[in-house]
C-alpha cells in the first residue's frame, strides 16, 4: 500500500504552485484593480526582469555589473525608436534584446583577460554613466533631454483597451523571462557558471570553455536587462535620459539585494522589483525628508546585507523550515530541500 | 599651439586631482584587498567639513587672509579626513571582515549612497563656492596659462605620492600594511594588529581623499555631487596605473586628465570625454592587464 500523498504544502513543487497562482492572479488583475495600479504592476515586472538579469550575472556568474541600468536604457530607446519608426511593439522586444545582448558580450570581452571582478565593474559602471551622454549628444536622432514619447499606440489584445493590452504583454513576457531563467540556473549550464563563478582553473581542467561561458553570460544578462527596457518603454511609452542614470544601476543592484535575488532567481528578483518600485514613494511618506532617500536606501543595504544576507527571498525560505523545526519534535528532522547557501550575498565562502 | 599647451596643462592639473583620489583607492585596495566604491563620497564630506570650518563667519574665521585659512583649513582636513576614515572601517566595515569581498564591496556602494545623501541634508544640496588655498592667476607658458593651483596641485600630489611610497617601503607600517594584504591570518599570527592596521589604512587614504576634495572644491563648486564623475576618471586612473601601485595612481591620473582634454577637445567633444577616457583604459588594459605599473598577480591552483 502506498504512502499517503503529502499534504500541498509539504510537497517540493509547492512553490510552483505557488508561482502558477500568482500568475493567474496577475492574468485576471484588469479585472480586479485600477489601470493605475496595472501600471504600476507593470513597472515592477521591467524592474522584476531587470533585477533578474543582475542577480544571475552576480549571483551565479560571480560578476559585478554597474551598467544593467544603462542596459535598460538602450532597450527602452530602441523599442522606441523602432516602433515609431512603424515596427510593430511585439517585434520590437527582438533588436532590443539583440542590441543589447551584442553590447554586453562585446563589454565584457574585456573582461577575459583581466581577473577579478573590478574590470567589469569598471566597464559596467562607464557604460553606466556614459550612456545618458550618448544620449544627449546625439539629441536630434535620440530627443536629447526632453526625451522621446512613443508615437505608435500599442496594439489592443483580444479587443483590451491599450492599457490592459501593455499590461498583459508585459506580465506574460515576463513570466516567460523568468521561466526560462529559472531553467537556466537549475540546468545543466548553470551549473557551469556557478563551477566557474567558484574554480575557474578547475572548470577549465573538467572541460567548461571559461571565456566562452563568461560572454555568453554578459550577453545574456544585458539582452534580459535590454528585455526589460523594451518592457519599461511599454508600460511608460516615454524615455528620458533623466530616467536611465547611473542610479538606476545602483537601485537595482539594491533591488538585487534586498530582494536576495541571487539566491533564489525568481522570488528575489520580485521582491526586488517590488521594492524599487513601492518603496521609492513611500519614504517621503513616512517623513523623511525627500534628499535624504538615497541615505534611507544605503541604511537599508548596509544593514540587509548585515542581518538578512540572502534578502527577503531567504528570509521566505527559513520560514517554512521553521515551521517544520517547530511541529516534527517527534520525527525525525525533515532535509532541507535545497543545499543550505552559506550567509553571503552569492554562497561564495570567504576565502581569507 | 596655445591651446594644445593650455590643454595639455589643464589635463595634467585635473589629472592631478584623478590621480589623487585613486591614490586612495589604492590605498585602501593594498591595504584591505577591497574597492571602496565611497572613496569619493567621503572625499567630498571631508572637503563639506573644510569648508564648514573655514567660513569667516565659524571657527576659523579669526583668520584674517582667506589664503592662509584655506591652508590651515586643509590641514586640519586631513585629520578631519582621517577621522571620517577611521569611523567608517570601525563602525561600517568591521562587522563584515569576515564576509566576501563582493559582499564589502557592496557595502561601500551602500556607503557611497548614503553618504552623499547625508551630505545633501546636512550641508547643502547646491553647489557652494569656497576658496582656493593658492593665489588666482599663474605663469605665462607660451601663450597657455599655468596656472597656480596647477603648480600647487602637482607640487602636493607628487610629494605626497612620493610619502606614500616611503611609508610603504621603508616603515614599519608600511611593512604591516602589507603584510596584511598578503595573508591576514599569517600578519595576525606575527603579531600585527590586523584590525588597527585596516582601521589606519582607511583613515589615511580617507585623508589623502578629503584634501584632494579641498583642492578639487574651488574648480568644481562644492555640491554633495562633485565627486561622481571624478570618482569614475579616479578608478580608471588607478586601475590604469595598476591598482596595487602608489606611484601609479598619480601617473594613471596624469594620462587620463590628458586623454579628456585633449580627446575631448580635438576629437569627441566634452561629453564624450569620459568616453575616450574609458577607452583608453580598455585598450592599456587588453594589452597589460595589471596596468603600467601593477604587479602580475599569480594564481595557485
Amino acid at each position: 500500500m502506498n504512502a499517503p500523498a503529502k499534504p500541498l504544502w509539504r510537497r517540493r513543487s509547492f512553490g510552483g504552485w505557488i508561482a502558477g497562482a500568482a500568475v493567474v492572479l496577475l492574468l485576471a488583475a484588469p479585472w480586479l484593480t485600477s489601470s493605475v495600479n496595472l501600471g504600476m504592476f507593470g513597472q515592477v515586472a521591467s524592474d522584476a526582469v531587470a533585477v533578474m538579469s543582475l542577480a544571475l550575472l552576480t549571483g551565479r556568474l560571480g560578476q559585478f555589473s554597474l551598467g544593467q541600468g544603462a542596459y535598460l536604457g538602450i532597450g527602452a530607446y530602441t523599442a522606441i525608436l523602432l516602433t515609431n519608426a512603424g515596427m510593430s511593439w511585439f517585434l520590437a522586444v527582438l533588436p532590443a534584446a539583440l542590441i543589447t545582448g551584442v553590447i554586453g558580450g562585446v563589454a565584457g570581452l574585456p573582461a577575459l583577460r583581466i581577473k577579478g571582478m573590478k574590470p567589469l565593474a569598471l566597464i559596467s559602471l562607464g557604460i553606466a554613466i556614459v550612456f545618458p551622454q550618448f544620449v544627449l549628444k546625439f539629441s536630434d536622432f535620440s530627443g536629447g533631454a526632453q526625451g522621446l514619447a512613443a508615437t505608435q499606440p500599442i496594439p489592443s489584445v483580444f479587443g483590451f483597451n491599450r492599457a490592459v493590452s501593455a499590461y498583459w504583454t508585459v506580465v506574460v513576457v515576463a513570466v516567460i523571462v523568468f521561466v526560462l531563467g529559472w531553467t537556466l540556473v537549475t540546468s545543466r549550464t548553470g551549473r557551469a557558471f556557478v563551477a566557474v563563478r567558484d574554480q575557474e582553473i578547475a572548470s577549465r581542467t573538467l572541460g567548461i570553455n571559461t571565456n566562452l561561458t563568461k560572454v555568453a553570460m554578459y550577453a545574456w544578462t544585458a539582452a534580459i536587462a535590454g528585455i526589460s527596457g523594451w518592457m519599461f518603454a511599454m508600460v511608460n511609452r516615454y524615455v528620458a535620459p533623466a530616467d536611465f542614470t547611473p542610479l538606476l544601476s545602483i537601485s537595482l543592484v539594491l533591488g538585487m539585494i534586498i530582494g536576495g535575488g541571487t539566491g533564489n532567481i525568481v522570488i528575489g528578483s520580485v521582491v526586488g522589483g517590488l521594492f524599487l518600485v513601492y518603496v521609492r514613494d513611500f519614504v517621503p511618506t513616512i517623513g523623511f525628508d525627500p534628499t535624504l532617500t538615497p541615505f534611507v536606501y544605503g541604511v537599508i543595504l548596509i544593514l540587509v546585507l548585515l542581518f538578512l544576507p540572502r534578502g527577503a527571498a531567504g528570509l521566505l525560505q527559513d520560514i517554512p523550515k521553521r515551521i517544520r523545526r517547530r511541529r516534527t519534535r517527534s520525527e525525525p528532522p525533515v532535509a532541507p530541500t535545497n543545499i543550505d547557501q552559506k550567509a553571503s550575498l552569492t554562497g561564495q565562502s570567504s576565502s581569507r | 599651439m596655445e591651446l594644445l599647451l593650455q590643454r595639455i596643462i589643464d589635463g595634467v592639473g585635473d589629472g592631478m586631482i584623478y590621480g589623487a583620489i585613486a591614490l586612495a583607492l589604492v590605498l585602501i585596495y593594498r591595504v584591505t584587498g577591497l574597492v571602496n566604491f565611497a572613496q569619493g563620497e567621503m572625499a567630498m564630506f571631508a572637503t563639506f567639513i573644510v569648508w564648514w570650518i573655514t567660513r569667516p563667519d565659524r571657527f576659523l574665521g579669526f583668520i584674517g587672509d582667506p589664503q592662509l585659512r584655506m591652508a590651515v583649513g586643509i590641514f586640519l582636513g586631513l585629520g578631519i579626513g582621517f577621522v571620517i576614515g577611521v569611523v567608517c572601517e570601525r563602525f561600517i566595515m568591521r562587522p563584515f571582515e569576515k564576509r566576501p569581498y563582493i559582499d564589502q564591496a557592496m557595502v561601500t556602494m551602500g556607503m557611497y549612497l548614503g553618504l552623499s545623501a547625508l551630505a545633501a541634508y546636512i550641508f547643502s544640496v547646491q553647489p557652494v563656492a569656497m576658496e582656493s588655498v593658492f593665489s588666482a592667476g599663474g605663469i605665462p607658458l607660451g601663450g597657455a596659462n599655468l596656472t597656480w593651483s596647477t603648480i600647487g596641485l602637482i607640487v602636493v600630489f607628487t610629494s605626497l605620492s612620493l610619502l606614500l611610497r616611503l611609508l610603504f617601503t621603508r616603515t614599519r607600517f608600511g611593512l604591516a600594511m602589507r603584510a596584511t594584504t598578503n595573508n591576514a591570518v599569517s600578519a595576525q599570527l606575527s603579531g600585527i594588529n590586523v584590525k588597527r592596521t585596516l582601521m589606519l589604512g582607511w583613515g589615511l587614504a580617507s585623508a589623502v581623499g578629503g584634501v584632494a576634495g579641498a583642492m578639487l572644491a574651488p574648480k568644481l563648486f562644492l555640491s554633495p555631487f562633485m565627486m561622481q564623475s571624478v570618482l569614475l576618471y579616479a578608478f580608471a586612473a588607478a586601475i590604469l596605473g595598476g591598482l596595487d601601485s602608489v606611484p601609479g595612481a598619480i601617473v594613471g591620473g596624469i594620462l587620463v586628465g590628458l586623454t579628456q582634454h585633449l580627446a575631448g577637445g580635438y576629437l569627441f567633444g566634452s561629453e564624450l570625454a569620459l568616453a575616450a577616457a574609458l577607452l583608453l583604459i580598455l585598450i592599456v588594459l587588453l594589452v597589460r592587464p595589471q596596468g603600467l605599473f601593477g604587479k602580475v598577480k599569480v594564481e595557485r591552483v
